[in-house]
């Protein structure tokens, strides 16, 4: 037998992780030994912008998305219900509305998926289901948003606990609308060791409050393309003594309060300062909520009318009072 | 406790690479060894040494950039990302290196390199038809007639968009 069909059945499933479902799909008429790994493979990955080259020369928007739903729904049907899924990558569109998501979402909870992934352009606020809230092998879950070029998608965050074994949380464009609801969330996740928000938009959040034990890393990116503006007028809480790297991208003008991050090693802070804002302030409340941070990378972009040619500033020298 | 700092691993094909510790505990397998005290002579390896070497070469280039994470040198930086890239290439190049490489990355228990070489295998499956697929790896199309047309039965619609 030739050499890549030869080698361990974990090794050519880690080779056809890197790939899309279709790939596989379509590398099963190779040959005999090849025609069942997509049955088995506990990697799936559905993204509807690269199935076919060129559809929209031959399909509409809606027969593309008719035989991508068809093409997801078959494998799923296909594959061994028994065989625990580790990755499960979703791109796509319009298909919140007529529930086809959720039905997906819960035959993979069922099949104790571990990493998700899904990005997804849709009008109506998708809510994370039940079976999937309460899915215990869940360890990371990404949620890339859209609702149209430039806007975030609504989120609708579970009333109910549960996300027992998460362990990596990254929302991008994400509009979130309650902030009491997003409090409680954040520190009803027993394991969160990862938070990454990027570009996401805090309806009415009057504050901006992680409160988590367990979390180890934070990133707050509110520097994205995506309008409007995620944390404008909104007081950032952050109290998680075993936090060990922040990075915060952001408005200096913002409410910053750090409390507690007595673990910090490592604190990268972006700042854009704008020309009004009195930023001595949030830079002050910034530098001692991160006292402890043996790593510090400071960088502010600022726009000042009055220093218009600076594009460099360095900072000569630090001197620690003990 | 184990007193030595380097490590003796014999190739399949009889050629002893000493080796640092520090280097080879990126091996699970070797890992394990050393912390049970059974490292001490040599360890004998069921892998060429040509793909010893090459597996040796790989562990000193990432612990060296593991080390390095913290300092911003550009140039040691641009380096290394030079030296991976000619990895990438002679084992994309070269299946029997790939192949050994794989399998020793395996036994070995080197989570970063298996990966590597699994997307690099990826990289050459990527958009290939069944058939180049098959030309690529030599593999033989085993289907008997009946089998053939089950599968493109099955599989019309994806193999034709």
């Amino acid at each position: 037998m030739d050499e890549l069909s030869n080698l361990p059945e974990p090794i050519i499933h880690h080779i056809f992780s890197f790939l899309g479902t279709i790939d596989v799909v379509r590398a099963s008429a190779v040959s005999r030994k090849w025609r069942c790994f997509w049955l088995s493979i506990p990697y799936l990955n559905f993204n509807i912008h690269n199935i076919w080259s060129n559809p929209q020369e031959k399909w509409s928007l809606e027969k593309i998305n008719e035989k991508f739903k068809d093409f997801v729904n078959w494998v799923l049907l296909s594959q061994n219900g028994s065989i625990n899924i580790q990755r499960f990558l979703l791109s796509c569109f319009n298909c919140v509305d007529d529930y086809t998501l959720y039905r997906w979402l819960s035959a993979v909870a069922q099949r104790n998926v571990q990493v998700l992934d899904l990005d997804i352009i849709s009008e109506e606020s998708i809510k994370l289901p039940r079976c999937l809230v309460t899915c215990e092998s869940l360890v990371s879950l990404k949620l890339d948003f859209c609702k149209k070029v430039y806007r975030q998608g609504v989120l609708e965050l579970p009333t109910c606990a549960g996300f027992t074994r998460l362990k990596s949380l990254d929302l991008q464009k994400v509009e979130l609308l309650d902030s009491n609801l997003f409090r409680k969330f954040i520190s009803s996740c027993p394991l969160l060791e990862n938070l990454n928000m990027a570009a996401c938009f805090f309806r009415d959040f009057k504050i901006l409050d992680i409160s988590a034990t367990s979390l180890k890393h934070l990133t707050i990116d509110d520097v994205g393309f995506c309008e409007p503006k995620g944390l404008a007028n909104c007081e950032v809480k952050l109290a998680c003594p075993n936090l060990l790297s922040l990075k915060f991208s952001g408005s200096a003008e913002l409410e910053f309060s750090f409390e507690g991050l007595k673990s910090l090693k490592k604190a990268y802070i972006y700042l854009d300062i704008d020309g009004d804002d009195d930023v001595c302030y949030g830079v002050s409340k910034i530098f001692d909520g991160v006292r402890n941070a043996e790593v510090l990378k400071l960088n502010m972009v600022v726009s000042w009318p009055y220093v218009e040619h600076l594009y460099a500033m360095t900072i000569e020298s630090i001197s620690r009072c003990s | 406790m184990a007193t030595t700092s380097t490590v003796k691993l014999r190739s399949g094909d009889n050629e002893v690479f000493e080796v640092e510790k520090q280097v080879m505990i990126q091996s699970g397998t070797i890992r394990n060894m050393i912390e049970d005290d059974a490292a001490d002579g040599e360890i004998p390896l069921q892998i060429s040494s040509r793909n010893l070497a090459k597996v040796v070469e790989w562990c000193k280039c990432m612990q060296h950039r593991d080390r390095n994470n913290n300092n911003d040198n550009k140039e040691e930086e641009e380096e290394e990302e030079e030296w991976e890239k000619k990895f990438d290439e002679e084992v994309s190049e070269d299946k029997d290196l790939h192949f050994g490489l794989l399998l020793a990355a395996n036994y070995l228990e080197i989570p970063a390199l298996l990966h590597r070489l699994c997307q690099l295998a990826a990289d050459i499956v990527k958009g290939k038809t069944p058939e180049e697929i098959r030309r690529t790896f030599n593999i033989k199309k085993d289907f008997t007639p009946e089998e053939e047309e089950a599968v493109m039965d099955e599989h019309g619609w994806a193999f034709h968009d």
